[in-house]
């Protein structure tokens, strides 16, 4: 992947984003179900992996390290929205209803809606496994390093959470889901 | 065997969505904007190579860059203790401020991102500050060392959600400006800062009693002066030095006279529509806070 040692940080940042924008992309969105707050949590995360660098310590793979760049992020951007959320109600006495949206022209776009909207009813820990696991399909091992969690964590995690969509589907009388393997 | 089939090809369906090409193009500028205003593009060495040698040089590092850092940069800290020349300080000693052509640029140790800034303003200026941002709060603090006026601004910036605000009015009629950025600093830290904060000139009020502070957006009040050990989603310990049993119960009360809506159930606080609880508890010096809130998913 690295061209030469004369590779400019910012050019070797901008090469990680041709390789990964995608994946960093539905890793975010599928975490907060939110097209716009995607984009500038993409455009934040690689920006931050260029402040970053140094800290970089090459233990992990570069898309390893991105996505944990992109997982404090989402975190605290869902703590923030929870409090504002909690702000704002004791504000109006009203819910807010966040947006959830894909602008994009894309096939089954009505399904992948509907599985985003099961996803996010997970919490957020629930929503990380998955989300590494069966979409971007990072290892035990890749997604301990990215959480900073044990592979017994992970694991455990996983279990619970597809256990929990496959609730959801059955109370929503859809197709189940599988346990792990 | 069928389900599993569904199942498999419900997530090869995730995987499909892809970012579009303007918008991918769109993004790609915009990082590259943001990387040209910091300046690292100088040639990436690999780790190996930068540790090379590095063990031959430290200690002429450590005589000669003291030497000369003495020599050119000592009076730009200007809050470390002892500083007879410092402009202001205060007991977040993790936050140093290094002279600007403005004023001074705050920086978290060992790291080169700023985290806020110090001047003085004048009226026009403050109002300009004010003005330029979406300022969700606007707030008197009380009891605190000089009298101060806290904005908060709701901001989308890489590593910057929110950014605080605070404004002293000085004897000349100039405010003393501090901005802190949240995340970059922890809410305890920016009240630590703010809240021990002597400056030069300006002998500051000492409160007799705790004083206590919302982090952010929240309701739930947490003293000043707590350091931050380990902030999760649902859960946020601090380090609370001056803590005893009789300071913690003395908290709890005041919780009670200044959440006045909200029910207490030992250490647990539950907002009156039941929307958030929060149970505080202590562990020797550690604070611990456990939130939940109605509609999370569990």
């Amino acid at each position: 992947m690295r061209k030469g040692l004369n590779m400019t940080r910012k050019e070797l940042v901008m090469e990680w984003y041709e390789l990964y924008y995608d994946d960093i992309y539905r890793f975010i969105l599928y975490m907060l179900g939110d097209q716009q707050y995607c984009e500038d949590l993409i455009h934040d995360t690689f920006v931050r992996a260029y402040t970053a660098y140094d800290r970089f310590d090459q233990r992990s793979s570069i898309k390893t390290w991105l996505f944990s760049i992109a997982k404090h992020l989402v975190i605290d951007e869902i703590r923030r929205r929870k409090r504002k959320k909690v702000f704002m109600l004791g504000l109006s006495g009203k819910k807010q209803v966040s947006p959830f949206n894909v602008e994009q022209h894309v096939e089954n776009k009505e399904a992948i809606i509907e599985l985003m909207q099961d996803i996010q009813r997970l919490k957020p820990s629930y929503r990380l496994v998955i989300i590494l696991n069966k979409v971007e399909e990072l290892s035990t091992k890749e997604i301990a390093n990215v959480l900073d969690w044990s592979e017994t964590k992970v694991r455990k995690t996983l279990f619970r959470a597809l256990q929990e969509l496959r609730k959801q589907h059955s109370l929503k009388g859809g197709v189940g889901l599988e346990e792990t393997t | 065997m069928r389900r599993q089939l569904e199942e498999d090809s419900q997530w090869t369906l995730l995987k499909t969505l892809k970012l579009d090409s303007d918008k991918k193009e769109s993004i790609k500028e915009r990082i590259k904007e943001s990387i040209s205003t910091r300046n690292y593009n100088q040639p990436v060495k690999h780790r190996w190579l930068e540790l090379k040698g590095i063990l031959a040089t430290c200690l002429l590092f450590l005589i000669a860059g003291g030497f000369i850092w003495k020599l050119t940069q000592g009076t730009d800290l200007q809050t470390g203790e002892g500083t007879e020349t410092r402009e202001f300080s205060w007991s977040l000693t993790e936050v140093y401020g290094q002279k600007s052509e403005e004023g001074f640029t705050l920086y978290r140790k060992n790291e080169e991102i700023p985290v806020g800034i110090m001047k003085k303003v004048n009226q026009d200026e403050r109002n300009k500050i004010i003005a330029s941002g979406a300022m969700h709060v606007q707030q008197e603090l009380e009891n605190f060392p000089y009298s101060t006026t806290m904005y908060i601004e709701h901001v989308k910036m890489p590593d910057t959600s929110l950014r605080y605000h605070f404004f002293i009015e000085n004897q000349e009629g100039e405010s003393i400006y501090f901005s802190f950025d949240y995340p970059k600093l922890e809410y305890a830290e920016i009240f630590e800062a703010i809240g021990t904060l002597k400056l030069k000139g300006m002998k500051p009020y000492e409160h007799p009693e705790m004083l206590y502070v919302n982090h952010g957006y929240g309701r739930m009040f947490f003293p000043v002066g707590i350091q931050p050990i380990n902030i999760g989603e649902d859960k946020e310990i601090y380090l609370w030095e001056e803590v005893t049993d009789e300071i913690f119960a003395i908290y709890l009360s005041k919780l009670e006279e200044l959440l006045p809506s909200w029910t207490r159930d030992g250490t647990t606080f539950t907002s009156h529509e039941g929307s958030e609880t929060v149970k505080i508890s202590l562990e020797g010096k550690k604070l611990i806070y456990e939130f939940w809130y109605q509609e999370q998913e569990e």
